[in-house]
């Protein structure tokens, strides 16, 4: 694994400002960034691994710790608060057990908040694992994020 | 071209901004993110101004000054905008005591920091009596605070070696980090996280020996609170007497300005004008103090009896140590010089040796004895050609045979700067360690025949079958060749075995030359390696670096630790006693294991202790001064060698002044400027002038983690730390 | 390389294939399509044709504007043009299919109009009222081409406009774009010629076009729209600007939160590659261009121009102070122009059709059109483009249909959080730069969210300095501290902690930001706070004295309780809260207790009776 994130890199050299699509390659390829992969980095492209932990942590795409299986997405954006996205954020919150930003303790989903799908005309949106549900309500948005749960324990 | 500035008009210098105009006529902008050797940041929106034809205010650090422009610095809005802007600054700030109306009176009773766990006022921080940040408050004459205030409630780093960071008391100014990557060019710390929660550290906020980070301390300068500051002088006050120096912890020879309280040294910080410009390393920075001050200092003469080394008076040292001495041929005797002596010392102990008629003299260094064989006979003194300020001009650097990380540490931030300005830095060396980062790394199999094949390359290139070696020479060798001006700098790790040694430091020479080079350096293994050669204590030199081969005076000495040496006059700890060595006499600050094999202890100074002269690997002559009382009866080199000197009945020792010496030893050694520089001979005149005799004593053990001997880890605990981390377990 | 006159003789044959083609589907295929569901119907559609052994094609367009009617489909057949129909779901499609194609009917629920010329009983969409007072420019292929079909492109004049600019010289460019008095897109409406002047004239060895398409702000998704629906109107565009401008290579910055936007970017890049208009060499003139995508990484203030050309530089997304100019020193020092997508989606038509008649549209102070993502309260959500100086008013109700379910209309907020909000009272302002500036809001990129009584402004107020908060860089002291501080007032004004005073101590923080921050986030940080404080005061008043949220939004202020008289005893509530504090037998009224609930508005949403009733009743009542 160390090998290929290595190669990944490799494949940004004499790139100008390659910091950042390096990154999301790296957490592409394990699904965040680890301290490992700014040090070869460092070695690699040459950036120290503190500006290049600098840059990571400024975006917000950004993690540093293993991901859930499952990622739910619940947008904030101005229309989606409008229509009562926080409602439903308080519900997925509730029901997973977990806060917005946090992984649950069996590694099995992800909840994030975002600011904006632009998909506001079908105001509320809710994304699970990039499948885009919109004009969500607190009710549909548990039952969609509830099969999810119960395909998983079944899978 | 000229602007208005509050109604006057000023000339414009080009290429300047507001600000640099306004300081350079004494108008006041407040600044705190700003410092005249970083780049502008524009963050802290103190220094905004007022211009004509701008909506808003603009920051004078960050705009370009135009022909014609109307600036106003202060007015009422603006001002007023400026206050609210630090006081949002110090809501986040422990700033109880920066706007309290005692705060001066507070300070005169209590001059040094009250110690605590946690700075929560002036009171408690250690950047009490240079704080920007309240010079800043008192400038703008804020003394409350609008908003609500919070203690931000991050963790202290308490951990890291010699550096403490408190976050608390930051406010992301930035210098910290723009100081580390655009001076030091090391980028050991960075800005992290975003809006509220941006901050500066480390990748994962890992330990600083993780993050290379050299322990400089330029941060430290560059901080205008007290975020930043060094565990060893948080709460050291404010010294009594204060001076300037030069650090002797390596041969890059630092300006440093020194401090002292009740007669002990308390603090070494780079002096603000210097070709270090403004800048040491952990060595000189954080070790000087805790070696100067060990509870190890040898403090009493001492004297073998009955086989046990008892204290003595120093006239019964001196005359055991004379009655010893003379009890052996001129040819018997041995002396090794140690490379931290001043000239004038080094220039007395030579004349100790020759005038008991013996040239058995060795410099304790692995780089002098085959410098002295191969530039010796090509070049008319063994010296070097260009400063460490003329590698700032080089469009390519090669370094050989050492990584700048504790081997003339600064010479790194002149390197740092010819990068930024596009130079190709090479860096040759065996050793596994990282140093600079941005240097192109070749580890080769051996030093010699490396630079054999690069030295074909520059002259005959790609004729050869391709090696990884040859390759790597190759690409070398198009950079030197492409370049205006080339800097070569040769370092101790190419000088283990001596005959390598001598035929590296030849091949960097020959280099030099063909390549048209503009700088070429010694990083010696020692710190005043070149004031000892120029002091001619060494076999076959002579004050000035003469060598009278003819008269064979000088040219019959032999090896002080081979055969025939049954005495031994010692300033610089041996790895062991020679058999068949009958007698010894050891002078230095630190005892070691061959100390306790003495038969005379004289104990004497430290650098820091003593007074005298110091020439720099790029021979630049610096002042030693001090105001430090030795431990108990230590005495300072000089002192000593003028005693042994007359109790041996020599002539030319009647010296009452270091001045004196200095005057005797007869060269032009006015502090702050350079001698000159090597003078390579014509083709026709160079000849081995220098026999095999003085090929070195050595192999010494690794000076850059050692001062006079002493591992620099015995006294200061971080050390150890640091460089066990960057693998310096020589 | 292939001749222009060539390639539009065989992009005006497949598109009048297209065109007689009896039997074509269009899908409406854009993010919010897909989120709709449009994924179901074209399964149920597939099933239909595999059904009905039809042989029916497929086309996968962006959106049409009318968001509302997602998910959307036109049904193309029997020599009619393609009527379109919304929202359709993948259960009912079949049905659809059944009358249309099947029984040649054209059922009218859920029937929007023909995409072309009223026939029979099916009147033209362009007729709707959502799409009638509407000026498609910038967005008229959206929904009806499909967008990486680069023959479809040209066959509605695309590329026409850069084939006649390279016939021109880049100064003559410049020229035209300066008459057309195009002002950029993005929010700031600085004039684009200018710009492009600016950076020729500092120009030495090169320079850098570079295209902002991190639309952030959160309810506009006009930029999306565009790359998504036409994505060769903006290369065309692009790559015109970057002629004129001398530069040799473009960046598009995009958002990584638009994946489909940047697959299609991608495609359409590699086609035009393909026929030689990108690469070198371009279309025979000896300009080259080579254009690079550049994904955001998640940072909003990577929007403000300083802030993209440091993330592209690869380093953290924090802005410096202008000037120099980026047109002076942008990209690796060198001068840049950036522009918005909306702003280069307008140049192709200004070289088509002429500078004249782009400035024949529009205000005097502001040409053209400009489009907004309608949002929020509003009947018909969805992409507007509309002549600049048309009413707030004719665009909320005339073609945004009002308030639906009788609700009261409140506020439109326009700018996104860096902008106001504007009282129904001041709707009837014209939009363009000038006038909402004036009000205290602003045009901003495009956004523009209605707002019902039932919207607490000052939770409105709290949500956008939230947002400009927590997307601070963190740079400079007004913003990074001043935010955060206007954060924690808001908050504790929405949980009834409000201290009178805090106030005006919004309004001087509010202040020190607006005058004292580096950048525009900063700089237009306190906009909402400032607007709704300024035309909504009585609200803050009522939170701070009365512990009062009159559009019961606030949470820790809001109370539920369930009207007797209306509940039929259904235990839908019961049944359906997280925390179990509903009481009641089947049958019989239920009952919420208040030291129990958390207030999430579950039964709220739940109820099929409206029984449960949300108020705030204030500090002066206690409920038990």
């Amino acid at each position: 694994m160390v090998t290929d994130i290595r190669k990944i890199i490799e494949s940004f050299k004499d790139r100008k400002g390659a910091i950042i699509p390096a990154l999301q390659a790296v957490q592409e390829a394990q699904g965040y960034i680890s301290p490992e992969s700014l040090v070869t980095i460092e070695d690699v492209l040459g950036i120290s691994r503190n500006e290049a932990y600098g840059v990571a942590t400024f975006y917000s795409q950004f993690r540093f710790s293993k991901p859930g299986e499952h990622e739910v997405k619940v947008c904030l954006g101005t229309a989606c608060h409008v229509k009562g996205g926080a409602a439903i954020m308080d519900i997925i919150e509730d029901d997973l057990g977990v806060k917005a930003g946090g992984t649950t303790p069996d590694g099995k989903f992800t909840l994030e908040r975002v600011a904006c799908m632009g998909c506001c005309a079908v105001a509320p949106v809710i994304v699970v694992d990039d499948e885009i549900h919109g004009k969500m309500a607190p009710g549909t948005a548990k039952e969609i994020v509830d099969r999810t749960v119960s395909k998983g324990v079944s899978e | 071209m000229t602007a208005r500035i509050d109604g006057k008009d000023y000339d414009i210098i080009e290429g300047e901004t507001i600000l640099d105009i306004a300081r350079r006529n004494d108008i006041y902008i407040p600044t705190l993110c700003n410092h005249p050797d970083l780049s502008a940041f524009g963050g802290c929106r103190l220094c905004l101004v007022k211009v004509e034809g701008f909506r808003a205010f603009v920051p004078a650090c960050a705009t370009p000054v135009q022909d014609d422009m109307v600036i106003e610095t202060t007015e009422e809005d603006l001002d007023d905008l400026r206050r609210r802007i630090l006081q949002l600054i110090l809501s986040e700030h422990p700033s109880a005591c920066i706007i309290c109306a005692d705060r001066e009176e507070c300070l005169d009773l209590h001059p040094d920091p009250t110690k605590a766990g946690r700075v929560t006022g002036c009171r408690f921080c250690p950047n009490r009596n240079e704080c920007d940040l309240f010079d800043v408050v008192k400038a703008l004459g804020v003394d409350d605070i609008w908003v609500e205030t919070e203690y931000k409630d991050v963790p202290l780093y308490r951990r890291d070696p010699f550096i403490h960071r408190d976050y608390n008391l930051c406010i992301l100014c930035g210098r910290c980090v723009r100081v580390c990557a655009e001076i030091r060019g090391v980028s050991a710390i960075a800005f992290t996280e975003r809006s509220h929660d941006a901050t500066i550290g480390t990748a994962f906020q890992g330990p600083l020996v993780d993050s290379s980070c050299v322990f400089c301390g330029a941060c430290e300068d560059v901080c205008p609170t007290g975020s930043i500051s060094s565990k060893m002088t948080r709460w050291v006050s404010i010294p009594e007497v204060t001076g300037k120096s030069t650090c002797v912890m390596c041969p890059a020879g630092c300006a440093m300005d020194v401090g002292f309280k009740w007669g002990r040294m308390t603090i070494t910080e780079p002096s603000e004008e210097g070709e270090n410009v403004a800048q040491a390393c952990l060595k000189g920075r954080y070790c000087t103090v805790p070696l100067t001050n060990s509870k190890d200092r040898l403090e009493y003469p001492r004297v073998t009896t009955d086989g046990v080394l008892r204290p003595v008076k120093w006239e019964t040292a001196l005359e055991t140590a004379v009655e010893g001495l003379k009890g052996f041929a001129p040819e018997e005797i041995g002396m090794i010089v140690s490379p931290s002596l001043t000239v004038e010392e080094a220039f007395l102990a030579q004349r100790i040796m020759r005038g008991l008629g013996s040239d058995n003299i060795a410099i304790a260094s692995n780089m002098a004895g085959p410098m002295q064989k191969a530039w010796g006979g090509a070049m008319d003194r063994v010296a070097g050609i260009g400063t460490m300020t003329d590698i700032r001009d080089c469009d390519a650097v090669l370094i050989v045979g050492t990584d700048l990380s504790l081997t003339a540490a600064v010479t790194q931030v002149h390197v740092h700067a010819a990068w930024k300005d596009g130079a190709s830095v090479f860096n040759v060396k065996i050793d596994p360690r990282k140093g600079y980062r941005h240097a192109d790394v070749i580890e080769p199999d051996a030093y010699g025949p490396f630079m054999d094949i690069l030295l074909e390359e520059v002259k005959a290139p790609g004729q050869q079958p391709h090696t990884p070696d040859r390759d790597a020479a190759g690409r070398i060798a198009s950079a030197l060749k492409d370049a205006d001006k080339t800097a070569i700098l040769v370092g101790p790790g190419a000088f283990r075995d001596a005959a390598e040694g001598t035929q590296v430091a030849k091949l960097a020479l020959e280099l030099f030359e063909a390549v048209n080079g503009t700088v070429l350096l010694p990083l010696w293994d020692g710190g005043n390696v070149q004031g000892v050669l120029e002091a001619g204590a060494s076999r076959c030199l002579t004050p000035g670096q003469c060598i009278e081969q003819d008269s064979g005076k000088y040219s019959s000495g032999r090896n002080p630790l081979g055969e025939g040496i049954k005495a031994l006059y010692l300033t610089h700890p041996v790895p062991e006693i020679p058999e068949g060595v009958e007698f010894v006499v050891y002078q230095g600050p630190f005892g070691s294991q061959v100390s306790e094999r003495a038969d005379v202890i004289l104990p004497s100074s430290m650098f820091s202790e003593t007074e005298g002269t110091v020439i720099s690997l790029d021979g630049r002559v610096g002042s030693i001064t001090s105001d430090a009382r030795l431990p108990n009866m230590a005495k300072p080199d000089w002192k000593v060698f003028i005693d042994m000197g007359r109790a041996l009945g020599l002539d030319g020792f009647d010296f009452e002044a270091v001045a004196d010496i200095t005057e005797a030893v007869g060269l032009p050694l006015e502090p702050g400027t350079h001698l000159p520089p090597g003078e390579p001979l014509p083709e026709g005149d160079r000849a081995v002038r220098v026999d095999d005799a003085v090929n070195p004593v050595g192999p010494w053990p690794c000076s850059a983690t050692r001062y006079r001997g002493r591992e620099i880890a015995e006294d200061v605990e971080d050390f150890l730390e640091v460089a066990a981390s960057w693998g310096w377990d020589e | 390389m292939t001749d222009f006159d060539v390639l539009k003789a065989e992009a005006d044959k497949v598109w009048d294939d297209l065109q007689s083609t009896d039997g074509v589907v269009y899908l409406g295929t854009a993010s919010c399509g897909i989120a709709a569901g449009i994924g179901e119907v074209k399964r149920e559609t597939e099933r239909w044709m595999a059904e009905n052994g039809a042989d029916l094609r497929l086309s996968e367009v962006g959106c049409i504007g009318t968001c509302c009617f997602e998910p959307l489909v036109s049904i193309q057949v029997h020599g009619n043009p393609p009527v379109a129909y919304g929202p359709v779901e993948g259960r009912t499609m079949g049905g659809l299919l059944d009358s249309i194609i099947t029984h040649k009917r054209y059922p009218t629920e859920a029937l929007l109009g023909s995409i072309g010329d009223a026939f029979g009983d099916v009147p033209s969409i362009w007729d709707h009222p959502v799409t009638a007072t509407q000026k498609r420019i910038i967005t008229e292929n959206n929904g009806i081409i499909d967008p990486v079909e680069l023959e479809h492109y040209i066959s509605q004049g695309g590329f026409e406009g850069l084939k006649k600019a390279l016939a021109m010289t880049p100064d003559e460019v410049i020229e035209t774009v300066l008459e057309s008095g195009l002002r950029g897109r993005g929010g700031a409406g600085f004039p684009s010629g200018r710009k492009w002047q600016m950076c020729r004239q500092n120009r030495t060895d090169k320079s850098y076009m570079v295209c902002n398409a991190d639309e952030g702000d959160p309810g506009a998704f006009m930029d999306r729209s565009i790359l998504e629906g036409d994505p060769y109107r903006l290369l065309e565009g692009l790559t015109t600007a970057s002629y004129a401008i001398g530069a040799d290579e473009a960046y598009i910055y995009a958002r990584a939160e638009y994946p489909l936007a940047i697959k299609r970017l991608r495609i359409a890049i590699a086609k035009l590659e393909e026929v030689g208009f990108l690469g070198e060499d371009i279309m025979g003139s000896g300009f080259s261009l080579s254009i690079h995508i550049k994904e955001g990484a998640g940072a909003f203030v990577c929007g403000e121009e300083t802030a993209l050309l440091a993330s592209i530089e690869g380093k953290r997304g924090m802005p410096r102070p202008r000037p120099p100019y980026p047109a002076q020193e942008g990209l690796w020092g060198k001068p840049t122009v950036i522009n918005n997508v909306k702003s280069l989606a307008s140049v192709p038509a200004i070289m088509r059709l002429g500078a004249e008649h782009f400035a024949s549209i529009g205000s005097e102070g502001t040409k053209g059109t400009a489009v907004f993502a309608l949002t929020g309260k509003v009947k018909y959500p969805g992409l507007v483009e509309v002549p600049m100086g048309t009413t707030i008013r004719e665009i909320v109700e005339g073609i945004g249909g009002g308030v639906p379910d009788g609700g009261k209309l409140k506020a439109v907020q326009t700018g996104g959080p860096s902008g106001g909000c504007i009282p129904e009272s001041m709707l009837d302002l014209p939009v363009d730069f000038e006038s909402l500036q004036q009000a205290g809001a602003i045009m901003g990129s495009g956004g523009m969210v209605v707002m019902d009584e039932e919207t607490c402004m000052v939770d409105v107020a709290r949500y956008f300095i939230s947002f400009t908060q927590y997307e601070s860089c963190g740079k400079c002291p007004p913003c990074r501290i001043g935010t955060k501080k206007m954060k924690d007032i808001l908050e504790r004004i929405c949980d009834g902690n409000g201290d009178p005073g805090d106030i005006e101590v919004l309004e001087e923080i509010g202040s020190t930001v607006r005058m004292g921050s580096l950048c525009q986030l900063g700089g237009t940080a306190p906009n909402p706070v400032l607007s709704t404080i300024k035309y909504f005061r009585e609200e803050y008043e009522a939170h701070i004295s009365d512990g009062r949220c009159p559009a019961a939004v606030c949470k820790p202020l809001v109370t539920y309780t369930i009207e007797p008289d209306e509940c039929i005893g259904c235990t839908l509530c019961a049944k359906n809260c997280p925390v179990s504090c509903i009481a009641g037998a089947p049958k019989e009224a239920h009952v919420i207790d208040q030291h129990q609930c958390v207030k999430c508005g579950m039964c709220h949403s739940i109820c099929p009776k409206d029984a449960v009733k949300k108020t705030s009743p204030g500090r002066k009542e206690v409920v038990e």
